[in-house]
């Protein structure tokens, strides 16, 4: 079955624009061996980490990993990778997590494109981001944040 | 008493249709705004973005397309790539998304997907999650494989929908103006 969609609001309408503050990004590397490791590192270890963001991409042979997560669960973590043999790639950096969230983000095109438009505007470039099924995120230096959120808002509605 | 359950709990599973999967090599943070743009000029859509920190402090891009536009994109990442003096991009063909959720920060779900396909052999391409879901890139011809593992390793719900998409979202090529 197939639905043709037109979309065509301005602003891009999303459930939300959320703004996250006092998040670290852990960055690491390691064999595939490594990451597998992660699950029986993680046991035992009671919480867990709470991990906002991970994303895990292979360069030849090592993998990276890059985690978002927020300050206060970063010893877990550190000790966590550590266990499982990952290395960091440098230090962990603070961040600030801008969130946008569909409708239809997985169906349309141009959505990362306007949210770049409108942050190359207050010359705000993002240290990560990732568009996946129907979110959007993006990381900023902590002290960007509310200009990037600001720039953002004229481009995106929210409830 | 492991915080790692044995048989992660999951409450759904669901893989894409056929993509091709777009990689460059690092530092093409400055870059991707620019490849975007004409992207979605031509209206292409991108079912995964990624712009990953990775061992240098600058981005790698991973890029998810339909197979009809993939060529196209291709053609103008390596023209991008060629002007601002990176190196070439490259392409893998017939790649589908395998997402399940719910994440719940849970870093322990992706790690149990991980450490699943690899007891198998398999080997993902990439990993990445949303706020709420876990999305696996995987070729084509590990999908039945993969989606048997997960199925197997994970607890999921009775009477649950195939993981296969129903339905397609096409774009229309013109604008609700131009209707």
């Amino acid at each position: 079955m197939e639905t043709v969609a037109i979309y065509s609001e301005r602003p891009i309408k999303t459930y939300g624009l959320k703004v996250e503050h006092g998040l670290v990004l852990v960055t690491g590397q390691g064999r595939l061996a490594d990451l597998v490791a992660l699950q029986s590192s993680l046991a035992g270890v009671d919480p867990p980490p709470r991990v906002i963001h991970t994303s895990a991409w292979p360069e030849d042979d090592t993998w990276s990993i890059s985690l978002c997560l927020a300050h206060d669960q970063l010893p877990a973590l550190l000790a966590v990778l550590e266990r499982a043999g990952l290395e960091l790639s440098r230090e962990p950096v603070p961040v600030g997590l801008i969130h946008l969230q569909g409708p239809h983000f997985g169906d349309r095109y141009g959505i990362v494109s306007q949210a770049l438009e409108g942050l190359r505007q207050v010359a705000v470039a993002p240290l990560g981001l990732g568009a996946v099924v129907h979110s959007l995120f993006m990381l900023f230096e902590p002290a960007q944040c509310p200009t990037a959120l600001e720039a953002l808002a004229e481009y995106f509605s929210s409830p | 008493m492991s915080a790692v359950n044995p048989q992660p709990t999951i409450a759904g599973l669901k893989c894409s249709h056929e993509l091709c999967l777009l990689e460059t090599t690092p530092d093409w943070a400055a870059t991707l705004p620019e490849l975007l743009a004409e992207l979605a000029r031509r209206r292409v859509n991108l079912p995964l973005v990624l712009d990953l920190p990775c061992k240098a402090a600058a981005g790698r891009v991973a890029l998810c397309l339909e197979p009809a536009v993939a060529e196209e994109a291709w053609d103008l990442a390596r023209r991008a790539a060629e002007a601002h003096g990176l190196g070439a991009p490259r392409l893998i063909r017939q790649v589908v998304l395998v997402q399940f959720f719910p994440l719940s920060q849970d870093l322990g779900l992706p790690a149990a997907a991980l450490a699943s396909l690899a007891r198998a052999g398999l080997t993902p391409l990439g990993l990445a999650t949303s706020l709420s879901a876990v999305v696996l890139v995987v070729r084509q011809e590990h999908l039945a494989a993969t989606l048997d593992i997960l199925a197997r390793d994970f607890d999921l719900p009775e009477g649950l929908s195939p993981p296969e998409a129903r339905m397609a979202v096409v774009q229309s090529s013109r604008t609700r103006e131009e209707v």
